[in-house]
């Protein structure tokens, strides 16, 4: 300890428990060595590795929020209770529902290749 | 050197003093790996991409945390085991718990080891309130400053130095017999 002084009545005590404590920690049985190195070696492991739990996790995760997310902003869009005002009369609004779900399912389609693709490279 | 090398490092030099640690607190040298091994992978998990001088202090919190939780879960556990134990025929109620070995005294690998008063430390130590217990440890066997084994222990350096000051006054009481 930094704040021990000859004079402090604790000193020779702290001392010798730390000596005491040291040899028990150099005296771990070689059955718990072992297992103690296997248990490093597995969490090295899993941080080196590149598919490890929280990447795959990052991975899968991602496209299934943006999935999620388009899929909510849509469905609140169409079936929101007040519908768009035509700007104007002569307007064609029927291929607006077509256009967009032309739109949403290329983006379906690119985000389920996005989730094969990593899970593939997984 | 990589990142992995250095937690590897790093992991390498605080095993063993976990594992000591872990086994005084819980008595139990397979309960004491689980714990380490559940604090590893948490420190590699959660906190690799911290700064290398912060994994020990954060190492030495995720230990106390586990061990923590595993004395809940204890208390909890004897406390159920205990309400469902029927009474014995003077009316008394059997309690496992009281009946059960010290486990204290329980620990060959580490008794077989050591001298007496060696082993009356060890003993000593493990009977300490766990705050105690956690401050002696921390401050004695790993050796980190009181500033340190409060972030270890989620509390304030005032409360690491009371709770080390009493831990060694308990101690020095208990082993005057052998250390003086």
């Amino acid at each position: 300890m930094n704040n021990e002084t000859p004079q402090d009545p604790n000193a020779a005590f702290e001392k010798r428990a730390r000596e005491v404590l040291q040899a028990v920690e150099n005296d771990v049985p070689p059955e718990v060595n072992e297992r103690l190195v296997a248990m490093r070696r597995a969490a090295i492991q899993e941080m080196e590795s590149p598919t490890s739990r929280q990447w795959q996790t990052r991975w899968l995760w991602t496209p299934m929020a943006a999935t999620a997310v388009v899929v909510l902003s849509l469905g609140l869009f169409l079936y929101s209770g007040s519908a768009p005002v035509p700007m104007f009369d002569d307007f064609d609004v029927a291929h607006v529902p077509a256009a967009r779900d032309m739109e949403l399912l290329e983006d379906l389609e690119f985000l389920a290749w996005l989730e094969e693709e990593a899970s593939n490279a997984g | 050197m990589s990142a992995a090398a250095q937690m590897n490092r790093f992991l390498a030099d605080v095993e063993k003093r976990a594992f000591r640690m872990a086994q005084v607190a819980v008595k139990d040298a397979d309960e004491a790996l689980d714990i380490v091994q559940d604090t590893m992978f948490t420190l590699v998990r959660k906190y690799a991409n911290k700064p290398n001088d912060e994994w020990r202090p954060l190492f030495y919190r995720i230990l106390q945390n586990r061990i923590t939780d595993w004395h809940r879960r204890n208390t909890v556990r004897s406390r159920v085991f205990t309400f469902f134990t029927p009474t014995t025929d003077e009316g008394e109620t059997f309690d496992p718990i009281e009946q059960a070995p010290d486990r204290a005294s329980a620990a060959p690998d580490i008794r077989a080891q050591l001298d007496g008063a060696v082993e009356e430390l060890v003993v000593a130590v493990g009977r300490l309130p766990t705050r105690q217990q956690q401050a002696f440890l921390l401050r004695v066997l790993e050796g980190l400053s009181v500033a340190d084994t409060a972030r270890a222990m989620k509390c304030s350096d005032g409360s690491v130095k009371t709770h080390y000051s009493r831990a060694v006054h308990s101690l020095r009481e208990v082993l005057k017999e052998h250390w003086s």
